[in-house]
């Protein structure tokens, strides 16, 4: 009889596998590690990797602690004080619950484990491999203490995988970030190689962990964002429309205090951002979603890095809405104006920032009197003109109360520079309006409510234009033809490959209507998802049209009246390409520019 | 290259050849004027490569020859001349020497082989017509040409002449003008063209009285007209123009006579409050009534009532004010006649009196108005 092919793994192998799921690299070890000391009630956490974490983590925590009895449990796989039926899955409260960690961990390396719940001395339990080797007691106060050594020494393989040691501690720096973002009631320390990378005491206020390790200058471009509407409960901060970032690595997401990479929230954020920001550019974020525990699957992933809400579509415009207020009230105001608020709401606003941590101390800049001015660092193309932008950000200061930013310019004495560039006298500078910019913001904001009014005005062509086309574009005409009309365009199917053009929008200044169309269709055909796009489309296409050029002479009541109507906009700041309509020249800057100081 | 001339001469010539110089220009030598001597005359040409001007300058010659000369500058040393009698002669290869009363300057010219060749044109029947018809006809058209560069074809002037009738027609997509012209016409069959309204504009400007006689030649590339010893060359516009004949309404019978005046007026007024982007302002046709009407978020709203002879269905119209404002200004007399049919079919604008020999109208599409 031959032998039998199959047969069961022993425990080591089977454990070793099962590793591969949760224990991918050093950064998920930390991640566990700290999970585990959240799941204990920690306030204070310290985190310490030598080498990148491949020579050693150490994770030690003040939370609970265990008995001798559950600490030799511990290392036995699917052991778990964390929950006790599978009913609870549906509604956990903790990080952990799938009992794998610690095994996993351990059969990976060499595993120290020294924990006390303040009764008595500690106990200490070492592995190597996942073998027990040997335990004794040690005093400690209550509390854990992991030491995770040689991580992948027996799975070579792994560890041929890992990234260059820079990248793993980024990964490992970014997962105690996270973490530290998530729970900002708990003090983190993080420790490299012996060095002290950052110290975060415990606080009650996100922006004042953010500033302990961003910085005050990129905390004080952060704008709140708070909303709660058909459930989830959306809060945090995002940075304001003049601080974007080249990639993503400031955007944190929390879901019910867990960290996790989310594409749908990004997705959602960048909608909110879209027409505000250049492409390519990224706001910074730290959002936390709170919602129901039993409305989020956390169980699709052994890491537990992404979730899954029933139903998505709420969370997604949840985060959508709350974000887009968040950056219409602040970015709806141009800095000067923000920076004029009267000095005792500003002070108010300011005051939780703590100044004893962090980096620099931007508050009371430039000695420009009692207001608290904060610089925010320095954008791309500010640095390209050597034009340093000001900007505070304070909060929901939208006109509207009183007094509006635009009653402050001197608009009867508006220059056109170079046939491009609208500039006015402001209270505290000048004030430069790029036209072309401007006028589409403008445009882009009417013809948009328009359409949300349906009251898109329709210019019958005399001469209807038979449009020569591809079968795709006819299906985008008949799927989207409630919006076409809606955006003023009145078409007929004229054969498999044309269309029959008999109305545009009315107002479009310098393109035909057949070149108008073709843009139109172009659009919804790359953009086409979801109501709000379509008209959104619709809008910035006609705003692009319609607007003036750069080179246009404009008379001075024209000059004017651009002013007045950007100031009606939701959004004045940006044209809906995100390229800024606005610039200030502060007193300060041109103080600096003279040599005044 | 030598020559005298007077101020008086010089400053009419330039008059003619001016306004064709482009503003701005890649083509240095564009912004120059061409000066060809010869022993029995003095031509003076400017063109921007789609429309060429020459034209003669009295002058006494000295020597012959050829160059250029700035075309602006030329005109402002002109202007400030303080002498009457005008000396002009090459110094060396490109410099020219201008002497007039206490003044003596020099002016650096480029060489004449870069100036554009004059077209020369492949025909040989030609045409008269008195200047002051093609004037009118050009005046009544040229306003609704399309500025839209993206369709040549609408920018120019359509120009069809037939043996016993002649017309002009512009339209820019919106709005359409049309002049019919009956008469002889000495031409075989029936000729049509697209001219830029700049050389119609031009040859307009020729002829000093309106019943001197201007020579036109055509042939596939350039359309000529002389007068007066100026000749304008003008390039062809490519085609096709659009078959204008099957848009115009055939049907519309509602009939709407008003004061021409009252009404522009009015429109006016009301367009005040009309969105900046489209101008819309709404017609109200009613009994013996017109009832302009526009009303914008933020600007406000205005009504405006004219008298007017109606007894058809009552009906809204939306339409362009400044389209509106601009046929009802070159509508002549002073009544006007709409003949409508539905808000949303094309309107025609018509003078309720033609002038002996004419026909003309304006075509206007309505705005949809939004419900």
């Amino acid at each position: 009889m031959a032998q039998p092919v199959i047969h069961v793994l022993p425990e080591l192998v089977a454990s070793r596998i099962a590793a591969g799921e949760v224990v991918e690299r050093p950064a998920s070890v930390v991640k566990e590690l700290i999970e585990n000391a959240l799941d204990a009630g920690a306030t204070q956490i310290e985190i310490a990797v030598e080498e990148s974490g491949i020579r050693a983590i150490r994770v030690a925590d003040d939370g609970c602690g265990m008995g001798a009895e559950d600490a030799r449990l511990a290392f036995e796989r699917h052991a778990t004080s964390k929950i006790e039926s599978a009913e609870q899955l549906e509604s956990l409260g903790t990080f952990g619950f799938r009992g794998e960690a610690l095994p996993s961990i351990a059969s990976v390396s060499d595993v120290t484990l020294l924990t006390s719940d303040g009764r008595g001395e500690g106990m200490e339990i070492t592995l190597r491999g996942g073998n027990f080797e040997s335990e004794g007691m040690r005093s400690r106060t209550r509390g854990t203490t992991i030491e995770v050594r040689n991580l992948f020494h027996n799975t070579p393989a792994r560890r041929k995988f890992l990234k260059s040691e820079q990248a793993e501690e980024r990964q490992i720096r970014r997962a105690v970030m996270a973490h530290a973002f998530a729970q900002v009631k708990v003090a983190f320390r993080y420790v490299k190689d012996g060095d002290e990378l950052f110290r975060l005491p415990a606080t009650d206020d996100l922006k004042a962990r953010i500033a302990a390790l961003y910085g005050h200058d990129f905390a004080a471009t952060l704008v709140p964002v708070a909303g709660s509407e058909k459930g989830p409960v959306i809060s945090g901060y995002v940075s304001n429309i003049d601080a974007h970032h080249g990639n993503r690595a400031r955007q944190f997401f929390t879901v019910n205090a867990r960290p996790v990479q989310q594409p749908l929230l990004a997705q959602a954020v960048t909608v909110a951002f879209r027409d505000v920001l250049p492409p390519k550019r990224f706001p910074a974020l730290f959002l936390s979603v709170r919602i129901d525990p039993s409305y989020v699957d956390v169980n699709i992933h052994p890491t537990k890095r992404e979730v899954r809400f029933s139903p998505e579509r709420t969370v997604f415009s949840a985060v959508q809405s709350a974000v887009g207020r968040a950056i219409r009230s602040e970015g709806s105001v141009p800095s000067f104006w923000r920076e004029t608020r009267p000095a005792g709401r500003h002070a108010d606003r300011t005051s939780h920032l703590p100044t004893a941590t962090g980096p620099a101390l931007p508050l009371g800049g430039e000695g420009e009197g009692s207001a608290a001015w904060t610089y925010h660092p320095r954008t791309d193309a500010d640095r390209r003109d050597g034009i340093r932008a000001q900007n505070v950000a304070a909060p929901g200061t939208a006109p509207g109360e009183g007094e509006r930013w635009i009653d402050r310019l001197d608009l009867g004495n508006i220059l056109q520079v170079g046939l491009t560039f609208l500039v006015a006298a402001g209270p505290r500078g000048i004030v430069v309006v790029d036209q072309h910019t401007a006028h589409e913001r403008i445009l882009f904001e009417e013809v948009r409510r328009a359409i949300a009014g349906s009251s898109g005005a329709s210019q019958q062509l005399l001469l209807p234009e038979t449009i020569e086309t591809d079968p795709e574009t006819i299906t985008v005409v008949e799927e989207y033809a409630e919006t076409i009309a809606a955006a003023g365009f009145a078409l007929r199917p004229a054969g498999p490959r044309s269309v029959l053009l008999e109305a545009v929008p009315a107002g479009i200044r310098d393109a035909g209507p057949s070149v108008f169309l073709r843009d139109f269709l172009e659009g919804l055909r790359e953009e086409g998802k979801g109501d709000r796009s379509k008209s959104r489309h619709v809008a910035a296409t006609v705003a692009c049209h319609g607007a003036v050029r750069a080179g246009d002479s404009l008379s001075p009541a024209e000059r004017a009246g651009l002013f007045r109507r950007l100031a009606r906009c939701e959004q004045p700041l940006r044209c809906p390409h995100g390229r800024p309509t606005f610039l200030n020249l502060t007193l300060g800057e041109l103080a600096r520019r003279f040599q005044r100081e | 290259m030598e020559f005298k001339t007077q101020k008086g001469d010089l400053s009419r010539t330039l008059d003619l050849v001016l306004n064709i110089v482009p503003p701005k220009t890649t083509l240095p030598v564009l912004s120059n004027l061409l000066l060809d001597v010869k022993t029995d005359s003095i031509c003076v040409v400017s063109t921007d490569l789609d429309t060429t001007v020459t034209t003669t300058l009295k002058g006494e010659v000295i020597r012959e020859g050829m160059i250029t000369l700035p075309a602006r500058r030329l005109n402002e040393i002109i202007h400030h001349a303080g002498d009457d009698e005008i000396h002009f002669s090459l110094e060396d290869e490109t410099v020219v020497r201008i002497v007039c009363g206490s003044t003596d300057c020099r002016l650096p010219g480029i060489l004449e082989e870069e100036f554009p060749k004059i077209p020369s044109i492949q025909t040989k029947e030609r045409l008269q017509l008195p200047a002051g018809m093609l004037r009118r006809m050009v005046a009544k058209t040229a306003f609704a040409v399309s500025k839209d560069e993206t369709r040549p074809a609408l920018n120019g002037i359509f120009w069809r002449i037939e043996p016993r009738r002649m017309e002009m027609v512009c339209t820019d997509g919106y709005r359409l003008a049309r002049m019919e012209r009956t008469g002889e016409f000495p031409v075989k069959g029936k000729k049509e063209f697209l001219v830029s309204p700049k050389a119609l504009n031009q040859m307009a400007h020729l002829a000093e009285d309106s019943d001197e006689m201007v020579d036109i030649r055509v042939d596939n590339n350039y359309l000529v007209f002389s007068c007066a010893g100026t000749v304008v060359y003008s390039r062809l516009l490519e085609g096709p123009f659009p078959r204008y004949e099957q848009v115009i309404p055939k049907d519309n019978r509602k009939e709407l006579i008003t004061r021409r005046d009252r009404l522009m007026q009015s429109c006016r007024r009301v367009a005040i409050f009309s969105d900046s982007l489209t101008h819309q302002v709404q017609l109200s046709v009613k009994k013996n009534e017109l009832v302009l009407k526009s009303n914008t978020p933020d600007v406000g709203e205005a009504t405006d009532r004219v008298e007017a002879e109606y007894s058809e269905d009552e009906m809204d119209i939306g339409y362009n004010a400044t389209y509106l404002a601009d046929i009802l200004k070159h509508i002549d007399g002073d009544m006007a006649k709409f003949r409508l049919d539905s808000p949303i079919k094309a309107g025609i604008i018509e003078p309720v009196e033609q002038e002996k020999d004419e026909n003309y109208f304006c075509l206007l599409m309505p705005l949809r108005l939004a419900e």
